[in-house]
């Protein structure tokens, strides 16, 4: 099975979180979908799909296109072809309702610089049918945000955190967050993760979210997805992919025959010196096969980093 | 030898700043074709002329090279003078204060030779290029002097009258220009001097005040970047006055911000800021363009009717038209500073999207360039009927740019980042209007019917531009596809 084939069966790769449940209708479907600028491709024949109750840390290089796609899939901006369908509807014929379903924390987070954060919270409240008060005076006390000075003056992380507040001040369906703590001191990412971590348990929000920090994608996102090459290269719980991936060293006929034997998938490829070569390989019992390794063939266990960098390429 | 080198290319490296930014930035061609036009215009006019207007076209000529050339040695030194820099770097600071000082002796004595060589005024011109040097040094150490430099070149043109009407403002005056003229010499050198006290000074040496007024002349260079946008006039002016002009956005922004009454777009040009409401022109109109009009009426009410200087008409025309046509400049320039904005705007319930979005866009947007266009107008045909001179020197600037409302009703989502050339093209767009309103008033045609021909065409743009509404991507989040 290629990679390509497992992203667009994410939850079928036998290792999927909710296996045993019927699949729910998917809270974010993306078929076929080629995007980018000009005549430069970013995106290209994606397929991707977000279960209600998912949370996705969404992991790519810079420039991959996390930011093209996270902005595609709310409808921000125009795919080339494919199809992006949001709650089942089609993203560019959004009804009021399902916006109102949607929560965005954008990468920038100084937005209306020329406001309040007061004034700012009081407009986005005048349009959405829903708007828990108690949650968004919660958070701004709890985390210390001046609610009387402009935007422009607070600092990064306040800026970062007032966005948040906005984005979840609705209770949404969908939260999708585009870099989210990236100003944000260990502090501040720890509140944050915690307030995300409670949004899913108490509501079943279904969020996505890309960061370069993996430390927080390990601590919260109970499932991952690599961006690489203008596709979802890989999509699967992270604690079962973790411990299903392996990385396989010794010559090509000894990883071949190697991945063979134990039916291994092979993700990524690449040659080392002497001709040796290196394959990340996942499988269904990783301690078994790592326990496998003869004297000329390492397998040994990968961390998140080693897979971002494999699979990210 | 090589320590001397060495030292030299240090030098050379500080001077080389503002070539290197421009060279980074954007295509040398207009600056390449610029140059050979302003080499190769004297000598034309020579030939087709006479020489005296040769002589003329290159003293002006050399003037604007000197300046340009001057002015951007001038603000990336400032713009070098880095606090942190100034404290770390060896040498740093008594170089920067070395350099902008020869700088400003060069410009000032390379205009002043060229007066001399072709008026025999080379000390007068140095007392006035060196002062005029000066305040401009002064207004990039504080940008928010420019704003009182700009009245004053209101000011005092406006106050002549006054001079001489007022006998003992009359005899100083005079006193003045005969002292100068008798022995220029006495003016000059004390120019000298005082650059050479001041320049250095404006150098600064690091320190928390260092730091503030390094942030604010570094948001003032951006903003020329971004031409008419609010951004500029923050720079540019002091706080209090700004929150002044700001106060009617933020009186509305109070009143409204949190209703749910009114079109949720009009909602979201509020939220988008006083660049895109009618508010912030409010404000401009209200706080800046209404005290230029005082200032020019107390000035002119010394006049008997009739006694306007030829061509003040068409100074005031195409000051107040710059207030006029600034929603043609600011409009693209605040859409695409916001154009984050608006990313989260189109996803709240109820945003208009794809054509409605465009159609009420273009409706909103030309609602405010007609309501600016009809107060400039107004204003100035009134002025016009109290001095008593032609209305159409006084309305041909508003007539040739009332078809310019075609550039509002555009593709937005294909809007590149605003730049000076495209702020250029809109002033050039009004001026090359107003020239063919003023050549068809020329050869004999009505007013009446120059204002039909301006509003059938402004009509027939918009009509062309409606249909093309239909077939352009939504146009938010401005700027994606640019």
């Amino acid at each position: 099975m290629n990679t390509a084939a497992a992203a667009r069966r994410p939850d079928t790769a036998g290792l999927a979180l909710h296996a045993a449940l019927p699949a729910p209708e998917p809270s974010v479907e993306v078929e076929d979908l080629r995007a980018g600028y000009g005549a430069r491709t970013v995106l290209d024949r994606l397929d991707w799909q977000l279960h209600p109750g998912q949370v996705v840390g969404l992991l790519g290089r810079n420039g991959a296109g996390k930011t093209t796609l996270l902005e595609t899939l709310l409808g921000l901006r125009e795919p080339q072809a494919g199809s992006v369908r949001v709650f089942g509807q089609p993203v560019a014929e959004l009804a009021d309702s399902e916006r109102a379903r949607v929560g965005y924390v954008p990468q920038q987070s100084d937005l209306f610089e020329w406001l309040t954060p007061e004034q700012m919270l009081a407009y986005f409240r005048s349009f959405y049918p829903r708007w828990n008060s108690a949650k968004v005076e919660g958070l701004m006390s709890r985390w210390e945000i001046e609610r009387d000075k402009p935007i422009a003056r607070l600092s990064g992380g306040q800026r970062q955190r007032l966005s948040i507040v906005r984005a979840l001040a609705h209770d949404p369906d969908l939260l999708v967050l585009d870099e989210p703590v990236a100003s944000l001191d260990p502090a501040g990412r720890r509140d944050f993760l915690r307030e995300l971590v409670e949004q899913v348990i108490e509501r079943g929000t279904t969020v996505v979210f890309s960061t370069h920090i993996l430390s927080d994608l390990e601590r919260v996102a109970f499932n991952v997805a690599f961006l690489g090459g203008g596709r979802i290269a890989l999509h699967a719980p992270l604690d079962a992919l973790i411990e299903s991936c392996l990385r396989v060293v010794g010559t090509a006929a000894e990883v071949e025959a190697w991945c063979a034997r134990h039916g291994a998938q092979v993700l990524t490829r690449s040659v080392l010196a002497h001709g040796r070569l290196q394959a990340l390989a996942r499988g269904p019992a990783g301690d078994a096969l790592a326990s496998a390794a003869g004297a000329t063939l390492s397998v040994e266990r990968v961390t998140l980093e080693d897979l971002f960098l494999e699979l990210t390429r | 030898m090589s320590a001397a080198v060495s030292h030299l290319a240090a030098w050379q490296r500080m001077l080389a700043v503002p070539w290197q930014q421009h060279r980074n930035r954007a295509s040398m061609w207009p600056l390449v074709v610029l140059a050979v036009a302003l080499v190769a215009l004297p000598p034309l006019l020579g030939v087709l002329v006479s020489p005296v207007v040769a002589r003329d076209a290159a003293v002006v000529c050399w003037i604007i090279v000197v300046i340009a050339v001057w002015v951007s040695i001038a603000l990336s030194l400032m713009l070098q003078n880095d606090p942190v820099a100034a404290r770390l770097v060896p040498g740093h600071v008594s170089r920067l204060r070395i350099l902008l000082l020869l700088s400003w002796a060069f410009a000032t004595l390379a205009i002043s030779l060229a007066f001399g060589l072709a008026y025999g005024l080379a000390a007068q011109a140095i007392i006035f290029v060196g002062t005029g040097l000066l305040l401009v040094l002064v207004a990039m150490r504080w940008p928010g002097l420019w704003l009182l430099w700009w009245l004053l070149s209101w000011a005092l043109p406006s106050s002549v009258p006054w001079w001489e009407r007022n006998e003992p403002a009359r005899v100083l005056l005079l006193s003045g220009v005969h002292q100068v003229a008798a022995q220029p010499l006495l003016g000059a050198i004390p120019t000298l001097v005082v650059g050479v006290l001041v320049v250095p000074w404006l150098v600064q040496r690091g320190g928390h005040d260092h730091v503030r007024a390094h942030r604010r002349r570094a948001r003032w260079a951006r903003s020329l970047r971004t031409p008419s946008s609010f951004e500029q006039y923050q720079a540019q002016m002091p706080g209090s006055l700004w929150r002044l002009i700001h106060a009617p956005y933020r009186f509305w922004l109070s009143r409204e911000g949190s209703r749910q009454r009114g079109g949720i777009l009009q909602r979201a040009l509020l939220l988008l800021g006083p660049g895109v409401h009618w508010t912030g022109y409010v404000g401009m109109a209200l706080f800046v363009a209404a005290p230029m009009l005082l200032l020019i009426c107390v000035g002119l009410s010394y006049l008997e009717p009739g006694q306007l200087p030829d061509g003040a008409m068409l100074g005031m025309s195409i000051g107040f038209g710059m207030v006029a046509i600034g929603v043609l400049q600011q409009a693209p320039t605040a859409l695409h500073q916001t154009r984050r904005e608006q990313a989260l705007l189109m996803l709240v319930p109820g945003m208009p999207r794809g054509h409605a979005l465009n159609l009420q866009l273009a409706r909103a947007l030309a609602l405010q360039f007609i309501g600016t266009w009809l107060g400039y107008a107004v204003v100035l045909l009134a002025l016009a009927s109290w001095l008593r001179v032609d209305p159409i020197s006084a309305i041909a600037l508003p007539l040739g740019a009332l078809p310019l409302l075609g550039l509002l009703w555009c593709d937005w989502s294909r809007q590149p980042a605003p730049s000076p050339a495209l702020a250029m093209r809109t002033a050039l767009f009004a001026a090359a209007g107003g020239l063919v309103v003023f050549a068809l008033a020329h050869v004999g045609m009505r007013l009446l019917v120059l204002g039909t021909i301006t509003l059938g065409l402004t009509l027939a743009i918009v009509a062309w531009r409606r249909r093309r509404l239909r077939r352009w991507p939504q146009a938010w989040p401005t700027g994606r596809w640019a």
